[in-house]
């Protein structure tokens, strides 16, 4: 019995040894192959090199992309961009195990907030860099430049501007007497348009036809209300990022602005709902919404857009984020091939011919300024509201912070809070601003 | 040289056992051991997922989430309340229908297979399908409730009822997994003490309490251990349905940790949360098991 029992351990034992060693073997390869990230991809079809491309442009503007990479492949032989779509979900924590275990792609894109999650293991890139590339800096956006610079370098590729903005129906503009071509452009002229917009169209007594419906989306109406924070001129938090900065009047009044909708003005249904979906079916006459949403419009309604009005009392202002190519250290210095193809993809990316098809054709604005310029764009309904929300400066990007994603978490549960009638607005920015206080004091 | 072929023989027999184990072995070690001391070493650092360094920080990630963290609290409630909704709803239900179709019923393989298909969908599966059906402007409730004059509900919109409908989807989508598990334990219950009872003069209701409840411990002990066990678990089907919104009301643990973890990348924080609910239902499990046993021997 004894010695059955010695047995039994020291057979336990050394399964436990042989799993463990095994795990550590494990765990060792994975190091080893992070420290060669750069020499150990996948074989390439012959003669070619291959580009891996992640990105989280889940919508149109993903298949659209992939489109005009089928074209750079076909002009550019010896390089095949293989482009993948992940889920907005995973997509940073995919990203982030990919860099961890040294399979990260050649590039990858990401939101205008979220590099300093990065900047340790992404390249960064002079001046210099840029010239030598042949990338004038002077043709684009001098805001997206600002957007990719931290700590004096530059960290990515602007590859494309994605502001909040305003759309309307011109259609029911006519329908209400009002004149299309004169959208609103401040709180009391939005009021009264929207007033005359919101109608009993079929004459059984309830409101079939309202001005607008607020975004069910939390993370949407936080960014809208932000937008009128800066508009009432705070932002969101002060010059340092150290603390938040919205718990005042302008905070308070960006918050009633919207409940006022529904509460003073009786242009709005009390419960917000999918305003996309309404703009779409004529429930509302128009719609706060992100650039990405015109390509869904396109086919479906007939819209034409404008500058954010100026909902808030002190400037016209709008939340903003970009779309920035990163590229993971270790394919500069240890595959030069493979870098070189990489670039040869991202200097693609930020042609003048690459920027203003793509900007006609999907949901993003062109970080170029002849793109963003180009007088078809501008003259083109569906999206000069947009670009004039940027030519004009009133864009105001979301502040890019490592915990930036937090901070809108838990923003966007307090004002959702507010909107479903559980918190007061007092309430709910007292509450936020000692969360993210919280937070940006964490070290 | 006899000896020696006895003690080989000896040890092949104490061998072989275990070579047919090593591989269920190797892969409970890899897979389920080394991960679970894994995640405690890593509640004790802080670590964003990408740095190879993961220094150690002690007991700052739990001190965290119980003193500073403004959502765990919110997601111990909403996971008190998911257990509160979900486990005697699941067992009183699941009992009740395996009673039934315990019985002498037209059509019982029709109902056993009707009630236990929800159960094979998975709960991604199951959380999309609900949400659209119960989508506040397209959703096909709302649709029927409008035909018979029924205004439009928020459901899923208003935190108010949001943890009821979910724990509903949860009972429609795995009631199946109760109802057999009693049906199997009705089996097994001797007809002897019905008939006995029967002569006693005991009326069904009196038979159901004083024979079936009593005959069915075992099993029940087994049902509340797996739900208030998969209660902690529940993710895929919230997830899907809600976020954990709106305003955090079906904000349960494994969601607050899939944020943490995934979304914030503190997974440190997010290794704490799983060695905080692994206690919990470590604990639980052996309050309900010495529950259990005392009533047993009470019996």
């Amino acid at each position: 019995m004894r010695g059955i029992k010695r047995a039994g351990i020291l057979m336990l034992a050394v399964v436990l040894m042989f799993a463990f060693s095994t795990s550590v073997l494990f765990a060792k390869g994975t190091q080893e192959k992070q420290k060669a990230a750069a020499g150990k991809k996948e074989a390439a079809p012959a003669g070619k090199v291959v580009v891996n491309y992640w990105s989280r442009k889940t919508g149109s503007d993903g298949d659209v992309f992939s489109e005009f990479i089928k074209g750079f492949n076909t002009a550019n032989p010896n390089i095949e961009v293989k482009m993948q779509v992940l889920p907005w979900g995973e997509y940073y924590g995919k990203v982030r195990a990919s860099i961890l275990t040294g399979n990260a792609p050649e590039v990858f894109d990401v939101s205008v907030y979220s590099p300093p999650m990065f900047l340790k293991y992404v390249e960064s890139f002079t001046k210099e860099d840029f010239t030598k590339a042949g990338i004038n800096m002077a043709d684009y956006a001098a805001s997206a430049w600002e957007a990719v610079k931290f700590n004096g370098k530059y960290y990515g590729f602007p590859d494309g501007i994605v502001p909040l903005g305003f759309y309307y129906n011109p259609v029911l503009f006519k329908a209400a007497g009002l004149n299309p071509s004169t959208p609103p452009k401040n709180l009391k002229e939005f009021v009264e348009q929207g007033k005359k917009l919101t109608k009993d169209t079929n004459g059984d007594g309830k409101i079939n036809q309202w001005s607008i419906i607020m975004t069910d989306n939390n993370m949407m109406r936080t960014w809208f209300w932000e937008s009128i924070l800066d508009q009432n001129g705070k932002s969101l938090l002060n010059a340092d990022k150290t603390k938040a900065n919205f718990n005042n009047k302008a905070g308070l009044d960006a918050i009633n602005v919207f409940l006022d909708m529904s509460r003073k003005y009786g242009i709005a249904p009390k419960v917000p709902g999918n305003s996309g979906n309404a703009f779409i079916t004529k429930l509302a006459a128009m719609d706060f919404d992100g650039v990405w949403t015109r390509k869904m419009f396109k086919d479906k309604i007939t819209f034409a857009t404008a500058p954010m009005p100026q909902l808030g009392s002190v400037k016209p202002a709008i939340w903003s984020s970009m779309d920035i190519f990163l590229f993971p250290k270790g394919y500069r210095t240890k595959n030069p091939a493979k870098w070189e193809a990489t670039m040869s993809f991202a200097k693609w990316v930020m042609s003048k011919k690459f920027q203003l098809e793509y900007t006609k054709a999907a949901g993003q604005l062109a970080s170029r300024l002849d793109a963003l310029n180009d007088p078809e764009l501008r003259a083109d309904p569906h999206v000069n509201g947009f670009l004039e929300e940027v030519s004009s400066g009133m864009v105001v990007y979301a502040p890019a912070l490592k915990t930036t994603q937090e901070i809108y978490g838990v923003i966007s549960e307090s004002l959702a809070a507010v909107f479903a009638g559980k918190l007061s607005a007092e309430k709910a920015l007292a509450q936020s601003e000692k969360q993210v206080n919280q937070i940006l004091a964490r070290k | 040289m006899k000896t020696n072929t006895r003690s080989l023989v000896l040890l092949r027999k104490k061998v072989t056992p275990f070579l047919f184990l090593l591989p269920f072995l190797s892969f409970y070690v890899v897979m389920q051991l080394f991960p679970l001391f894994q995640n405690l070493r890593v509640s004790f650092t802080e670590w964003d997922m990408m740095s190879p360094e993961k220094p150690f920080v002690g007991l700052a990630n739990f001190k965290y989430l119980f003193f500073s963290d403004p959502f765990f609290w919110v997601s111990v409630k909403a996971t008190l309340l998911y257990i509160v909704l979900n486990v005697p709803s699941k067992i009183v239900i699941g009992l009740a229908l395996a009673v039934v179709l315990n019985q002498r019923l037209w059509g019982k393989a029709f109902h056993r297979t009707a009630i236990f298909l929800p159960f094979v969908i998975n709960s991604a599966v199951v959380g999309l399908l609900f949400g659209w059906i119960l989508d506040p402007q397209s959703g096909m409730l709302n649709y029927f409730l409008q035909k018979f004059g029924i205004p439009p509900q928020q459901w899923l919109v208003d935190p108010t009822w949001t943890m009821e409908i979910v724990v509903l989807v949860t009972i429609w989508w795995s009631i199946a997994f109760n109802t057999i598990v009693y049906l199997a334990g009705l089996q097994g219950i001797p007809e002897e003490l019905y008939d006995a009872a029967k002569i006693d003069g005991c009326s069904p209701w009196q038979s159901f309490w004083h024979v079936t409840l009593p005959g069915l411990r075992d099993t029940t002990m087994f049902i509340v251990i797996m739900q208030v066990i998969g209660s902690f678990q529940a993710f895929g089907n919230i997830w899907l349905l809600t976020h954990g919104g709106p305003v955090n009301a079906t904000r349960v643990l494994m969601i607050h940790l899939y944020r943490i973890g995934f979304y914030y990348f503190r997974m440190g924080q997010a290794a704490a949360i799983a060695v905080i609910i692994f206690i919990i239902v470590l604990v639980l499990t052996l309050i309900m098991l010495s529950m259990f046993r005392k009533s047993e021997l009470k019996n």
